[in-house]
């Protein structure tokens, strides 16, 4: 299809200048972190700071563990991709692989849950964690990704593993293999962009979680950094250059993350098969 | 013959044997992290309960104290439907344009999708402290912006400070992740459709617009559909941004149904009335959805396989 | 995919990227650990305690520690806008700390069961209830038993700005002693800018903090200037719309209007905290402040003249403040509940709360002043400027918890109500009406599960003592 110039012109016009209002709230607040207090306050605000200083950065790290947070964040996440990756494929290979009663049903089940309000289950689960004792530690926070995992990851592999050839399977059975044989030596090579997809969209719902930490976890030493920075902001209301400080360093593991694995992003999302 | 019948039931009965083992991790989570959760949650909805003490059967005490006794209840839900009407088509239609702005190959349209895509990952907490920095009234990016545009001082509006516009602001600024997840699959929806469409309707004198309704619409309509849908539920649940930003102020302009609900069960310690709240929803969210599907689904999928 | 395409950059950075992230990671799970628990000898007790924006810790605990073996106070810190929450999560998960020293309601715990009732331990030990200002001990009670200690006060205060008093033709040393000299002195301190904006402000009803609506802190004391009482003695019945409360709103509501509305608005949602406090920044004259204030403004505006005193008082009324304890209390749960009454015996007594004051004085931490009168009175603490004041205030005080059972909910209906008559969506006397509606419904919602659950513990040891 033929366009006019000026058509493409104003297409192109268009696009980048939505771009660059996308990107200005990050020029912002890279800015006001690296401003003075009173320059932050202007009413007049420049976009380049008058003076760059690094001190929001330092106090950030004075006032707030952010180190600690970190590896508490790191650490939960991790465990939590560990726990998707192994109990999320073996159940989506049940889904996708095998035959067994109750299957569907199961599937529609698993659908429902996608669309359960967190709220409905939140009080009932502090309470079952209350009574296993495990408020204020982490295993209300990791157990889950073992067990039920998050139903849009095992969807999504189930959908990938739905596209590998039967035949693979097959031949291997007929060679003697076990059903774990299969799944351990045919479909989870192949998938290995599927899970790429999931560990990413993993580690950022988890790098981001806040609900859970703030409801089950008591000592700020065990803070993540999400919780951490909402409680910061709560104590330290006014002070905007150290919060956008640590907000930025907060994003910085997510930007890097994106910038590195864009196209698994991408992939994730059309893997759903949402297109079809 | 029998043999060969025998042999491929036993096959059968191993296959559903590693079903249920392959499955379990799932089906103990569902029991242990669902069922019995959304049971109880059920059971409390009829009790006065604290978690401090055991639960005191109420009845239907619990819902008809929300229908007819609590003043945020209906303020609430207000709150929600219109922050969701608002949102809804805005998110949508607008990740759609952008979608439709960066489909077609052309020079730097991959960096222009990386540009759109990146504030979607800024979420969260983060998110909110970002946009409560940038809707200070006489501080932020957004005022300074309008005013240099010269909008005058006593008409910048309080944004997050005022009643009238703090959900404005709240919906406004779900504008800037636009360009996330949605737009990708509105852009792999927009890239399926058969060029010849949108040919023949060229040949037969179909405008842009024409060319827009009668060939994209129908071909990414169950798309866009399921975004819909989606968006719908999740604006429902809309908490972390009045949670950290306002705290259901100024005036509980922006009290939504969750933030309401957390005030009840973790503030009022009336874990009862959040938990009958939290079924109100469940079952709207429900109907809600069960009625698109029948309604507006039908429809739907009608239009997309009706041959152009 | 072959080899060479394999080996291309593109498909190389994810891993790459990969491997230094999980380097990274590893770095920080192996380097970074937990803070662990200092060197100590004897058992080990936790006491928490409310961080502010001062990062103080409380100093008792380590002078107990160095003053004998047996016993260990491991110092907590939570931020005081998680602490009420987490004190829940905590009891109700079995992890609750042996001591915990706060600043809000006593009876929403120790009505709920969550604390130990004190009073064996006083009588047993001696404890002389009159070393602390008696208006103090009404919130320590709950049914006839002691469940906390107050160990600090805080309260209100009027603050003005001598210099803007100099400005405006008033007698700096003279401040408004009625509300209608309130008023009067308000309109004559407002200063506009050419196009007419208000860029000082004389007095803002309600101001003090800039989450201006739908938050704290109430100024309950002026409807008790009027002789309001807000709930029945037996604390079963709520009132808000008694005519000390509906005239006492209808003034304020009034005055905010009177004063600039809309102007007050803006001014109120553009100031912060520290230097952006309107009082501070010298964009407001006169204000409703804690006994606190006279720290941050040693902090952040040392060259501003100001003085203290008593609130303006109404025509036929009576002076008040509010008042809030610092207390210090046991879990109904805790392990070592005689340890922890040793640490509290200590930490009451007049000797270690005068050196705690002394200490706080010597720190810039003055915060809250003493419960306990002789430390209260002691001369290092009365070098804090405008201590008089303080402890004459004391004298009128209102305790900030009115209704224990409802009290995040009075609060949040009272500001509610405030903020709908000061904007005038409603008028005072309907506001006030709807929110003693919505605290009465509360209230009798808890006071039949308090009731409930009374029988419930009946019933539990009589099936006890049945068994035993």
């Amino acid at each position: 299809m033929i366009r006019s110039p000026i058509v493409n012109f104003l297409h192109h016009l268009a696009m980048w200048a939505i771009a660059f209002l996308m990107i200005v709230p990050f020029l912002w607040i890279v800015s006001s972190s690296l401003k003075k207090p009173e320059e932050v306050f202007q009413e007049d605000a420049q976009l380049i700071p008058g003076e760059i200083v690094w001190s929001n950065y330092t106090r950030a790290f004075e006032t707030m563990p952010v180190l600690l947070y970190s590896r508490n964040t790191v650490l939960i996440t991790f465990l939590c991709i560990v726990g998707y990756l192994t109990s999320g494929s073996m159940v989506a290979f049940a889904f996708a692989r095998l035959r067994w009663p109750g299957r569907d049903v199961c599937f529609v089940l698993l659908l429902a849950t996608m669309m359960l309000p967190p709220q409905v289950t939140i009080v009932p689960l502090f309470v079952i964690f209350r009574h296993l004792g495990w408020i204020d530690t982490y295993y209300p926070l990791i157990v889950p990704s073992y067990l039920t995992g998050w139903p849009f990851f095992i969807f999504l592999l189930r959908q990938f593993f739905l596209s590998i050839p039967v035949d693979l399977g097959d031949a291997a059975k007929v060679d003697g293999a076990s059903h774990f044989q299969v799944y351990s030596r045919i479909v989870l090579p192949l998938s290995k962009p599927a899970l790429a997809v999931v560990a990413v969209f993993a580690f950022l719902l988890h790098w981001n979680d806040f609900f859970g930490p703030l409801i089950f976890l008591t000592q700020e030493s065990k803070f993540t950094l999400a919780l951490g920075l909402a409680v910061f902001s709560g104590n330290h209301p006014n002070e905007w250059g150290i919060l956008m400080a640590v907000s930025i360093l907060m994003l910085i593991p997510t930007v890097v993350v994106f910038f590195f694995c864009q196209r698994y992003f991408v992939e994730g999302i059309t893997l759903t098969g949402l297109k079809q | 013959m029998k043999l060969g019948k025998f042999l491929q039931r036993q096959a059968y009965d191993k296959e559903a044997l590693a079903g249920y083992l392959f499955a379990s991790p799932w089906i103990i989570g569902f029991v242990v992290f669902s069922l019995v959760p959304i049971a109880l949650s059920f059971y409390y909805s009829f009790c006065r309960y604290d978690v401090l003490r055991p639960p005191m059967w109420v009845g239907l005490e619990n819902y008809k104290t929300l229908f007819f006794d609590s003043p945020t209840f209906y303020h609430s839900i207000y709150n929600t439907l219109f922050f969701t009407v608002f949102r809804v088509p805005l998110v949508v239609v607008g990740s759609l344009l952008l979608a439709m702005l960066v489909t077609r190959e052309r020079p730097g349209v991959r960096v222009v999708r990386t540009l759109y895509y990146l504030p979607s990952i800024v979420s969260g907490v983060a998110l909110s402290v970002i946009w409560m920095w940038m809707y200070n009234p006489k501080y932020g990016l957004v005022n300074q912006l309008l005013a240099s545009m010269g909008v005058p001082t006593p008409n910048l509006p309080e944004w997050l400070g005022s009643p009238k516009w703090s959900k404005t602001a709240i919906v406004l600024m779900g504008l800037w992740s636009i360009g996330g997840g949605r737009m990708i699959v509105f852009i792999a929806g927009l890239s399926s459709v058969p060029r010849h469409l949108y040919e023949t309707a060229a040949i037969d004198g179909a405008g842009w617009w024409a060319q827009f309704r009668h060939v994209t619409l129908p071909q990414i309509s169950s798309v866009l559909f399921l975004l819909t849908i989606v968006e719908i539920i999740g604006s429902f649940q809309v908490f972390t941004e009045a949670f950290i930003m306002t705290r259901g102020g100024p005036l509980n302009s922006t009290l939504f149904y969750n933030l309401d609900l957390y005030n009840k069960a973790f503030l009022d310690y009336e874990m009862g009335l959040a938990s009958a709240m939290a079924w109100l929803l469940f079952a709207a969210t429900l109907l809600i959805t069960l009625f698109l599907f029948k309604v507006v689904g039908g429809r739907i999928y009608y239009e997309a396989a009706k041959p152009q | 995919m072959n080899s060479a395409s394999a080996m291309r950059p593109s498909n190389l950075l994810p891993g790459g990227v990969a491997a230094v992230g999980a380097l990274l990671g590893l770095g920080l799970l192996v380097f970074v650990r937990p803070p662990t628990a200092e060197e100590h000898r004897g058992t080990a007790l936790q006491l928490w305690y409310t961080t502010g924006a001062d990062e103080s810790k409380p100093q008792a605990p380590v002078w107990f520690n160095e003053s004998q073996d047996e016993i260990y106070i491991e110092r907590v810190g939570l931020p005081f806008m998680q602490i009420e929450q987490k004190f829940l999560t905590s009891v109700v998960g079995n992890v609750a700390p042996d001591l915990f020293e706060y600043f809000g309601s006593v009876a929403q715990w120790s009505a709920r069961g969550a604390l130990l009732p004190l009073d064996e331990f006083m009588e047993r030990d001696g404890f002389d209830r009159s070393r602390v200002f008696d208006s103090l001990w009404g919130e320590m009670t709950w049914e006839g038993k002691t469940f906390a200690l107050p160990t600090g006060v805080g309260c209100d205060a009027f603050y003005w700005n001598k210099d803007h008093f100099r400005e405006a033709g008033l007698d700096p040393e003279k401040p408004p002693a009625t509300w209608d000299k309130l008023e009067e002195f308000a309109h004559k301190l407002v200063v506009r800018n050419e196009e007419g904006e208000m860029t000082r402000a004389g007095y803002i009803p309600g101001y003090w903090s800039p989450m201006s609506v739908s938050g704290y802190p109430i100024f309950l004391f002026w409807p008790a200037q009027l002789g309001a009482k807000f709930v029945s003695n037996d604390g079963r019945k709520v009132n808000l719309t008694s005519e000390a409360c509906v005239q006492a709103m209808e003034w304020e509501a009034g005055l905010f209007r009177r004063l600039g509305g809309d102007d007050l608005v803006r001014m109120r949602n553009s100031f912060g905290y520290a230097d952006q406090q309107g009082f501070i920044s010298g964009q407001v004259s006169m204000i409703a402040q804690k006994n606190s204030f006279v720290q941050e403004l040693r902090k952040f505006a040392p060259e501003l003249d100001y003085g203290v005193s008593l609130f303006p008082v109404p025509e036929g009324g009576h002076p008040s403040t509010t008042f809030g304890p610092v207390w210090i209390g046991i879990p109904a749960c805790a392990k070592h509940p005689e340890q922890a009454w040793e640490y509290i015996k200590f930490y009451t007594t007049d000797d270690i709360q005068t050196r705690s004051a002394a200490y706080a004085v010597d720190h810039d931490q003055v915060a809250f002043f003493p419960a306990n009168k002789t430390a209260a009175q002691s001369p290092k603490q009365m070098s804090v400027p405008h201590m008089p004041v303080f402890i004459e205030s004391m004298k009128w005080g209102t305790p900030t918890t009115v209704v224990p059972l409802a009290h995040t909910v009075f609060y949040r209906e009272y500001a509610l109500a405030w903020d709908n008559a000061t904007l005038g969506k409603k008028t005072p006397r309907q506001a006030l009406l709807d929110a003693e509606t919505e605290i009465q419904r509360a209230l009798e919602g808890q006071l039949d599960y308090a009731e409930f659950y009374r029988k419930h513990l009946e019933q539990e040891t009589a099936m006890a003592e049945d068994r035993g």
